[in-house]
């Protein structure tokens, strides 16, 4: 039965791969082109890198935007959607609802609403970003207030407390280094969602991104993806300190009397409040959306909406055909990028090595893969073959091998090291030691990861039709700008369907493997 | 004073944590509940300030029946009981003073504690019953930083702002070492016998049972199997709430 199985996935592997047309003559062929594109990078042109600054300004500025106003959005969702503190179960539920259903469309394609009802610009893609961004950390902050030990929050109930109260003296001061980090978490999500979002007219550099693509000038291309490349690399690393930094510990302060110490108290409302209104303020002004143009736009969207739910059925076909690719797309990444991510895991565990170079080099070869979007790193393999599916399953492939190898190498630090020991005793050779010893062990938890990557490659895998990666993108994007509303609601209907299908799949399938 | 009458609790998966549960206590005693793990003991204390629902029977507070009560009243008749927990369960990134003037949140109204605010009468009330508690000096520190006895001292003296008259705790000791637990519990006879306040404490030590409390309840698989004085604890009764006879001589006749 176990054999069985693995083979049943190779084949799938092999369907898949049949299906987005992977030809290895083709990959073999156009290497030197990808090659001639990486060695351009090493020698960016200066002038033009000028003009991309001046973008990058722009896509930085969205998802700082972004990230302030989600975590501000996501905080009381999260209060709302956590089953635990929740001020009412009936709320709790409607919550957990809309966030479940604003996660089954991708960041591009809200960008690409946004823009056709709030016209075109970064207003669109800061709502965008925020939209997502408010969902990662409403779900992910709801999940942390759920873990909290029960009786912490009894101690208050206990008491008598009002369930404000409970929230500002039980909750906040809880959450309050989680929600730190998820703001850079989110603001990492954001800086690689915003530099795509201009493919849709959504501001920032996506649109230079646009404009050489479609004029073939690789030699910017090179230049744009390498500056892109250490961005993301730097607010990464920005990120990682600001995290750091809230671990550290503050000298206490001394008061001298309660007088002192609710000023001081006070001082922190103070400077809090302020600090979150210029955020707000920031953010908003960075909109450029007065208030006429946004009700105008809540009409225009409701008529769009109104279209879009009576899907056009004639259109169908090209539905399911360009889902069936996407699925092809997810599926021989995820196989794909699973089984490249083994041997990437085990060269990258630290507690596998005596000498640390080993995975220190491969950790971070791994952290430059996953730096680049998956969008991004299909146009780059446009240039070895061509527009099409099979360099979106390339790209995606890569993606996923970077952000597996990262995961399964955590997975096997945590093994406990001593079976192992046992098992080197006996004279196996290293290879031995991780098939028979490691693999067994950590195999359920790798299985647990790729599950979780699939459902995120599904939603990679609709959106790499915008840059003509294949998938139900390509349509989606072509009827978006056709405005062809009905023929959009029915293309996202089927993704929406397709999205929560995998999902629920994939959720079984963790719950019978842990 | 205190009365349980007949009180039923079964968890979803079939455990009765509570099997048909009588109990009255009279004001100002101190009763040690004791009994293993899973016993209920637990269940009993969330039950008696309303955490648990019971299935059946009344658990009436100053005779009022907690368990049907709602919202406001409930929370009401809460803020007269204090409750202490094995982990403290203070905000480690708060203040002593802000976890101690915790215990009066049932007080105010929420709209300006939520601001921090609190009436100068609750400060000094919160003031005093730190320093009552040997944490005159520590009020502005952070809670993470005290030691383990410390902090429960801390969780007292929030019980104690509460100006309670049941202090319900949950194995208040377990997480200490033996000294400090000697420490913990002597802090609790002091203030029952200094201000008169009813005392609930859980503990799976026997020897400290019987050494603090007056009364000893016992309870095994959600039943009381034993209510009686401290004094009259012996090895049949120690065998009747635990399912074994005590070891050896660590459970002499001075029971
Ligand atoms: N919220 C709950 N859901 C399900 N079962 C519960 C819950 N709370 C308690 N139980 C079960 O009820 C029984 C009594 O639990 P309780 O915590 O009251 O015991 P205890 O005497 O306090 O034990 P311990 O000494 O381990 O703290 C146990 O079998 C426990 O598993
Ligand atoms: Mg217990």
């Amino acid at each position: 039965m176990g054999r069985f199985k693995y083979l049943l996935v190779l084949a799938l592997l092999a369907l898949c791969a049949w299906q987005i047309g992977l030809d290895p003559v083709r990959i073999w062929q156009g290497l030197p082109h990808m090659g001639a594109l990486l060695a351009r990078m090493a020698n960016p042109q200066w002038d033009y890198a000028a003009q991309v600054l001046e973008t990058l300004a722009e896509t930085l500025s969205m998802a700082v935007a972004g990230a302030l106003l989600g975590t501000l959005i996501g905080l009381p969702l999260a209060i709302i959607a956590a089953r635990n503190i929740s001020p009412h179960p009936v709320l709790c539920r409607l919550t957990r609802w809309l966030l479940a259903g604003v996660r089954t469309i991708p960041h591009v394609v809200w960008a690409a609403l946004l823009v056709t009802v709030f016209s075109i610009g970064r207003g669109a893609g800061v709502l965008a970003l925020s939209i997502t961004a408010a969902n990662i950390v409403a779900k992910l902050l709801s999940e942390y207030i759920e873990n909290l030990e029960g009786r912490q929050l009894d101690a208050l109930k206990g008491v008598g407390a009002s369930w404000g109260a409970m929230v500002v003296y039980g909750v906040l001061p809880r959450i309050a280094g989680r929600v730190w980090s998820l703001l850079f978490f989110a603001l990492e999500v954001n800086v690689r969602a915003a530099t795509v979002l201009g493919l849709v007219g959504a501001g920032g550099i996506g649109q230079l991104l646009w404009r050489d693509l479609n004029f073939l000038r690789y030699d910017r291309l090179a230049t744009l993806i390498l500056i892109l490349f250490l961005t993301v690399a730097a607010i990464d690393g920005l990120s990682w300190l600001a995290r750091k930094l809230q671990n550290l510990e503050l000298p206490g302060l001394v008061f001298r009397g309660y007088k002192n110490f609710r000023a001081w108290q006070w001082l922190k409302l103070a400077l809090g409040a302020v600090v979150v209104a210029l955020a707000l303020g920031w953010s908003i002004s960075l909109l450029g959306i007065s208030w006429d143009r946004f009700v105008l736009g809540l009409k225009q969207g409701s008529s769009m909406l109104g279209r879009m739910l009576t899907p056009d059925w004639s259109y169908k076909h090209r539905m399911l055909q360009g889902l069936a690719e996407s699925m092809y797309i997810a599926l021989f990444a995820t196989i794909a990028g699973s089984l490249l991510a083994v041997p990437a895991a085990f060269f990258g565990a630290y507690n596998l090595w005596r000498h640390k170079a080993w995975p220190v080099a491969n950790k971070l070869a791994v952290n430059f893969i996953r730096t680049f979007p998956p969008v991004i790193l299909a146009i780059m393999f446009f240039r070895g073959v061509g527009p099409g599916p099979l360099a979106g399953a390339l790209a995606l492939t890569i993606y996923t091998t970077g952000v597996l190898g990262k995961l399964y190498a955590e997975i096997v630090e945590a093994v406990d090291s001593r079976g192992l020991e046992a098992i080197e005793s006996t004279g196996a050779t290293p290879i031995q030691v991780w098939v028979y010893g490691l693999l067994p062990r950590v195999l359920p938890d790798f299985l647990a990861a790729s599950l979780y990557r699939l459902e995120s490659n599904v939603r990679n895998a609709t959106i790499m039709g915008i840059v003509g990666a294949g998938g139900i993108g390509t349509w989606l994007m072509l009827n978006l700008s056709a405005r062809y509303w009905e023929r959009v609601g029915l293309l996202l209907l089927g993704m929406i369907v397709t999205i929560l299908l995998v999902d629920a799949i994939s959720g079984f399938m963790r719950r019978r493997l842990s | 004073m205190l009365e349980l009458r007949q009180v039923n609790k079964s968890f979803p998966g079939g455990v009765q944590a509570l099997a048909d549960v009588s109990l009255t206590v009279k004001p100002g005693e101190f009763v040690v509940i004791v009994g293993e793990s899973g016993a209920g003991k637990s269940t009993l204390l969330r039950t008696i300030n309303g955490l648990v629902r019971p299935d059946s029977g009344e658990v009436l507070v100053n005779g009022h029946d907690i368990g049907s009560l709602q919202g406001k009243e409930q929370r009401k008749l809460r803020r007269g009981i204090g409750l202490i927990f094995q982990d403290f369960n203070l905000v480690e990134r708060s203040t002593v003073l802000t976890n101690v003037l915790a215990g009066r949140l049932g007080y105010n109204p929420a709209w300006k504690t939520v601001l921090g605010s609190f009436p100068p009468e609750d400060v000094e009330l919160a003031r005093q019953a730190l320093s009552r508690m040997g944490l005159g000096d520590k009020i502005f520190n952070r809670a993470a930083d005290l030691s383990g006895g410390q902090k429960q001292r801390v969780s007292i003296a929030r019980a104690l702002v509460q100006q309670p008259h049941l202090i319900l705790a949950d194995e208040p000791v377990a997480s200490l070492d033996p000294p400090t637990a000697h420490d913990i519990m002597a802090w609790f006879r002091k203030i029952n016998q200094e201000e008169g306040i009813t005392i609930l404490v859980n503990l799976h030590d026997i020897h400290l049972a019987s050494q603090y409390g007056d009364r000893i309840v016992g309870m095994r698989q959600g039943a009381i199997v034993y209510d009686g004085p401290a004094v009259s604890v012996n090895g049949e009764i120690f065998a009747s709430i635990y399912g074994r006879a005590p070891v050896g001589d660590k459970f002499n006749g001075a029971l």
